[in-house]
């Protein structure tokens, strides 16, 4: 798993550090289109053939007396069900057979397709993730801290294009950390610790929502992540010691300010 | 018991055990929940017509979603397909009635009454407000703000009494489907509407089972304030690092199985239909049966796949995920059969195969979209969100969209009257496209948060689009009602059947059926379907001929049609009133209404006896000793509480009081209730042709008391193995948590243990004894001493009781030194709550087969059970139970006490 290995001490370099080729939203993308398409097709193909055999096949004879429904007919080739039979099948069972033999190609196929990219994101290999924020929530907020040990329960502020490792957790009830837009999402369990990473190719606003019902205030339970410029980050780790909480905490602070004041808004790509 | 009065009279309803009654009374009743629960729907939707929400506040929207969730699943959507089942699966199988009338009346009043209660919590403040699936430790009284605590536990209160019905329901159809088919009827030949539901009972059995133990968790969790979910510390609430993962493993563990028990006997109906109106017998029929047979076992094993985002390890999701997307096989297959079915077919498209035709659209893309939520990295993503929503809509209310189509295949049956076909058919236009409009633009705008009325303002319009979708769909029932209430007073009768190429038997018979079902015995002996004279198979009423007196121990098998009984009506209506007052119980309080429901249950036995059975000796006693019981309890109750205190009791006592009270004559006035349902004959029995109808309904019982006790099982070594093996000892002697839990550890002896093993092996002996000489003929001498074989009986039956008597006195004396004087009290730590709970369900169990066998002791006294022409079976089967209780214990001494 993704962090599993020692955490880093150091707030990320970047640059310096390797990038993963795919982020979850390049992955998610992508099965997602495949399957999409897939099974549009699918559908299409076989809810066209049901309607159309349900549409060839009707007969527009009319009631028969005292009924509400056709005269029945015995035909040569069909035996049609009739009152009171020991029930048995119509012919077909090859046809059918065939049918579910595509059918479980089809899915099969897609799963061992998807299964591979579930080992990718579950083991991104060799890559270690540039930095680690472990996150807890509880009602109705998220608290975050950084691998310096700076601490706050306001938004997430991550630099573009560095592998960002979660540890997720809750203080109270279940809740479940998803960041839209950024495809990172993990369970947060009380007692327990999940993993999980993003990858922003974007700077920009994104959005901490919790996709657990976890009480009264669940519905507003939502916080901005915001994204900065790799430039807006580098010139931050040259002015303060991103080591130190303490002056990481006064670079955090005038971020967001300046961001709450619109100055960084036109370096943002993605803005709400 | 009595003849039914006419179907115009209340009373009829009342104290039917008809099951063509009683199959009325379930489609009525869900439909009323489906009204409820359509409205809360409803106001979800204007909830949601912009983001931030319209109408509702945070904790109203809570309600409103969780409570919407709960009467769809559990009120309207199973229940409406069991009032099809109720009604067909005995005309289906060629049975009189179901195989336990009466209880089956007790099924249909518990969920009646349950429903009563979870609707009731609106009004107690607050209904239940943490989701459907009611994740843990959000479920628990720590983080349920105030107003909605006692709501939330009368909801808890009124699962179980719902899994009381669902329970007793499932034991009355699997013993009805396996002993009383039409003689010739094998297993695979029965028609596959009653082979959905036997495969949907089998499923209920089980999963339900788990839910159950996980309610009763619960609810110690909110009544005695046990530490499952959450520890009560000092400082606030705390989560246990295992209760949320214990609560989703078994909650889906259930949940996942229940998904097919409310789509199953849709499917049921949906292969009778296309196969009745495309007039061709269903393709590979044989494969579709065995497809539903491994849905249904594979079913318990894909449930890790609601928890992919847990900390569940990567291979137990991957086997989840195999699983998971083999089980979609099967339905493919499945789906394939019905449209090749179609194939050279005479397709008529009247309304039910277009609620058909259209239900298979619906469920194609929900299965479609349900293999996306199998790709794990997808469902990532989806977690949460719309996605999920219309998914899960789209496969279930699909199965509420043929239940529809099912209304209009067999309401001419049931009526004997035909519905309008247009207004059918307007029906069917409007619901299609509003179903469509509703749930297809969830599809589109999937990013939208589940459970959430804030959204991205770019949604709206899909939003408001699915909002008109909900209001259409909403207005296409009004059609229906309108239809099949002027259509029942119309002159479009029907005679046997209206539709062509119907196949199954209910279409023989007159519409709607006849109170006995069928005009003669029906029989498939001859490879297809007969009525044989009734009096050539019963043999009956020759011997009535020669002796008029022998007519009533001789009863043909169809008698009981007209069965009346007002008990189940009475037992299943105190669930209110017991629900409702222990809702708003503190600890302290609970247990007193219970234990005064005791004296009145021993006098109410002397009562019922007495006028049963003719008073005799034994009922003088019950009556007299009622009253030291009574006083005794009463000082108990001066120490525990102090009589002054009654006067400042809440309401919730007193209505506690009042329904244990009730709850205690009825089941004693059940108890005594002549009611004999003659064994089935002439039936095709197999694979159980040697056992009775009771003794496999008891066995059918304990198989779902065995998950239940498993899940509690479970429950404890899951907990125990989060905290570590060994490490669970010294989990209670951290002496800064727990002072007095050290102590407590040392005290925790196991002689007791030991000492109760060797007392329930040896009342499981004398209850053999006492079956073995109930079926003596003649009397015990042992040299100069003579003992009649029913004092025998009714010693060893006696003795059985002691021997559970002292397994509680000793029980007991544990439990006080543990809980007062070493102060290990229920919610001290996870340790102690696993214990006392698992130890007292099992007491519990000890203490309800102690309550029988009062009712047996009094019985076999006066001469019951006992002797030549007696029969002496119920003394087995409470032996069954009993052997069960003792096993139970065989497993929980060393888990508990030595391992």
């Amino acid at each position: 798993m993704l962090g599993s290995g020692a955490i880093q001490t150091l707030l990320p370099r970047l640059g310096a550090v390797a990038t993963l080729s795919r982020t979850q939203v390049d992955i998610f993308s992508r099965l997602y289109l495949v399957f999409l398409g897939m099974g549009t097709l699918v559908g299409v193909v076989v809810i066209s053939y049901l309607v159309y055999n349900a549409y060839k096949y009707r007969t527009d004879a009319p009631d028969a007396d005292g009924k509400y429904d056709v005269e029945e007919v015995q035909d040569d080739d069909v035996v049609r069900p009739k009152l009171g039979e020991m029930p048995s099948s119509s012919k077909g069972g090859k046809k059918l057979f065939l049918s579910f033999g595509i059918s479980a190609v089809i899915v099969l196929g897609l799963i061992i397709y998807s299964y591979s990219l579930l080992l990718y994101v579950e083991d991104t290999g060799d890559v270690e993730p540039d930095m680690e924020v472990n996150v807890e929530g509880f009602q109705f907020a998220w608290a975050y801290e950084y691998d310096n040990g700076f601490e706050t329960t306001d938004e997430l502020v991550v630099p573009n294009e560095a592998v960002v490792g979660l540890e997720v957790t809750s203080r109270d009830v279940m809740h479940n950390y998803g960041i839209r837009g950024l495809r990172a999402k993990s369970d947060a369990i009380p007692g327990q610790t999940t993993e999980t990473w993003f990858q922003a190719d974007e700077s920009g606003e994104y959005q901490a929502i919790c996709f657990e019902l976890c009480g009264n205030g669940h519905s507003n339970m939502r916080e901005d992540v915001l994204v900065v410029p790799t430039s807006v980050w580098e010139q931050g780790q040259e002015e303060y010691d991103f080591d130190d909480p303490e002056e990481f905490g006064e670079w955090y602070q005038q971020t967001l300010e300046a961001w709450q004041n619109g100055e960084l808004d036109n370096q943002l790509e993605v803005t709400n | 018991m009595g003849d039914l009065p006419p179907r115009s009279s209340v009373k009829r309803w009342l104290v039917t055990t008809n099951h063509k009654d009683i199959g009325i009374l379930y489609l009525l009743t869900s439909v009323f929940f489906l009204v409820v629960a359509g409205v809360l729907a409803l106001l979800i939707r204007i909830q949601l017509l912009q983001s931030g929400g319209t109408i509702l506040s945070d904790a109203g929207y809570n309600q409103v979603v969780t409570s919407h969730g709960f009467l769809m699943i559990f009120w309207f959507l199973s229940p409406f397909a069991f009032g099809f089942a109720n009604y067909f699966v005995p005309l289906q199988i060629g049975a009189d009635d179901l195989a336990f009338p009466r209880l089956n009346a007790m099924s249909y009043w518990l969920y009646l009454f349950s429903g009563v209660l979870v609707l009731g919590s609106f009004f107690q403040g607050a209904t239940f407000m943490g989701g459907w699936t009611a994740y843990a430790p959000l479920n628990v009284p720590s983080y349920i703000p105030d107003f909605g605590q006692v709501g939330s536990f009368a909801t808890i209160l009124a699962l179980i009494a719902f899994i009381g019905s669902v329970t007793i329901g499932s034991v009355n159809f699997l013993t009805t489907i396996y002993r009383m088919r039409a003689k010739g009827l094998r297993m695979r030949d029965i028609p596959l509407f009653s082979i959905s539901i036997l495969v949907t009972v089998w499923m209920m059995l089980f999963a339900f089972a788990a839910y159950l133990a996980a309610l009763i968790i619960l609810s110690s969790d909110h009544l005695l304030h046990t530490s499952f979910f959450a520890l009560e510390t000092g400082s606030g609430p705390e989560a246990t690092d295992s209760g949320s993962l214990l609560w989703t493993h078994i909650f889906w563990f259930f949940g996942h199985p229940e998904v097919y028990i409310v789509f199953f006997p849709a499917l049921g109906v949906l292969g009778e239909m296309v196969q009745t109106f495309s007039g061709r017998r269903l393709v590979g029929r044989k494969w579709f049966i065995i497809a539903m047979a491994l849905v249904g076992i594979q079913s318990f094993i894909v449930w890790m796949h609601h928890m992919f985002l847990t900390a569940i390890s990567l291979e137990i999701k991957t086997v989840m995920m195999v699983t998971t997307v083999a089980i979609s096989l099967p339905f493919d297959l499945m789906v394939f059969s019905l449209i090749y079915t179609m194939i050279k077919g005479k397709i008529r498209w009247k309304t039910p195969f277009l609620f058909s035709l259209g239900a298979l659209v619906i469920f194609i893309i929900g299965g479609i979209t349900g293999v996306f939520l199998g790709a794990i990295v997808l469902d990532y993503s989806f977690r949460g969100t719309y996605w999920v929503v219309a998914h899960f809509h789209y496969v279930m209310a699909s199965s509420a969209v043929i239940l529809i189509g099912a209304v209009y295949y067999w309401f001419p049956k049931m009526t004997g009257k035909m519905y309008n076909e247009f207004l059918g058919k307007v029906h069917f236009a409007m619901a299609f496209i509003g179903f469509n409009l509703l749930y297809f633009p969830m599809f589109i705008v999937w990013e939208t948060p589940r459970r959430i009325f804030h959204y991205n303002s770019g949604f709206t319009m899909w939003h408001q689009t699915a909002t008109a979708g909900a209001f259409l769909f909403a207005a296409s029932f009004l059609v229906m009602f309108y239809n099949l209430a002027k259509s029942l007073y119309s002159d479009r009768h029907v005679g046997e059947s209206p539709w062509s190429y119907v196949a199954s038997p209910e279409w023989a018979v007159s519409s709607p059926p006849p109170l006995e079902n069928f005009p003669g015995k029906p029989s498939f002996a001859s490879g297809e379907l007969n009525f044989l004279d009734r009096a050539e198979t019963d043999g009956g009423v020759e011997d009535a001929a020669t002796d008029g007196g022998v007519e009533e121990t001789l009863a043909p098998p169809e008698e009981h049609a007209d069965h009346a009984s007002w008990w189940p009506f009475l037992t299943a209506s105190s669930v209110v009133l017991t629900g409702f007052g222990l809702a708003g119980l503190s600890v302290s309080h609970f247990v007193w209404p219970f234990l005064f429901a005791i004296p009145a249950f021993v006098a109410a036995l002397g009562v019922h006896g007495a006028r049963q059975d003719g008073f005799a000796q034994i009922h003088g006693i019950y009556m007299m000793l009622s009253f030291p019981l009574l006083a005794l309890f009463f000082i108990f109750f001066h120490i525990g509480i102090g009589i002054g205190e009654l006067a400042s009791m809440s309401a919730y006592f007193w209505a506690a009081l009042v329904g244990a009270v009730w709850g205690a004559y009825t089941l004693a006035g059940i108890g005594y209730e002549s009611f004999e349902v003659p064994e089935p004959k002439m039936a095709e029995q197999w694979p159980f042709e040697s056992v009775e109808n009771t003794k496999l309904g008891m066995w059918t019982f304990i198989a779902s008391d065995i998950i239940v006790f498993g899940a509690f099982i479970g429950a404890y070594i899951f907990t125990r193995i989060e905290y570590g093996w060994q490490e669970w000892w010294k989990l209670a002697k951290d002496p800064a948590a727990h002072t007095m839990a050290e102590q407590a550890l040392e005290h925790h002896p196991v002689l007791p243990g030991l000492i109760n093993t060797y007392l329930l092996l040896a009342s499981s002996f004398t209850v053999v004894l006492a079956l073995s000489a109930a079926r003596r003929t003649e009397d015990y001498s042992i040299g100069p001493f003579s003992i009649s074989n029913r004092s025998a009986t009714v010693t060893f039956l006696g003795l059985t009781f002691g021997g559970a008597a002292f397994f509680l006195v000793n029980k007991g004396i544990e439990w006080v030194d543990l809980f007062v004087h070493q102060g290990w009290t229920f919610g001290v730590d996870v340790m102690s709550s696993t214990f006392y709970l698992t130890t007292g369900m099992h007491a519990l169990h000890v203490i309800i087969g102690m309550l029988v066998m009062l009712f047996l002791i009094a019985r076999a006294w006066t001469g019951a059970y006992v002797g030549e022409g007696e029969d002496a079976s119920t003394i087995e089967y409470f032996g069954l139970y009993w052997h069960f209780v003792d096993i139970v214990w065989l497993f929980l001494f060393p888990l508990f006490y030595i391992l």
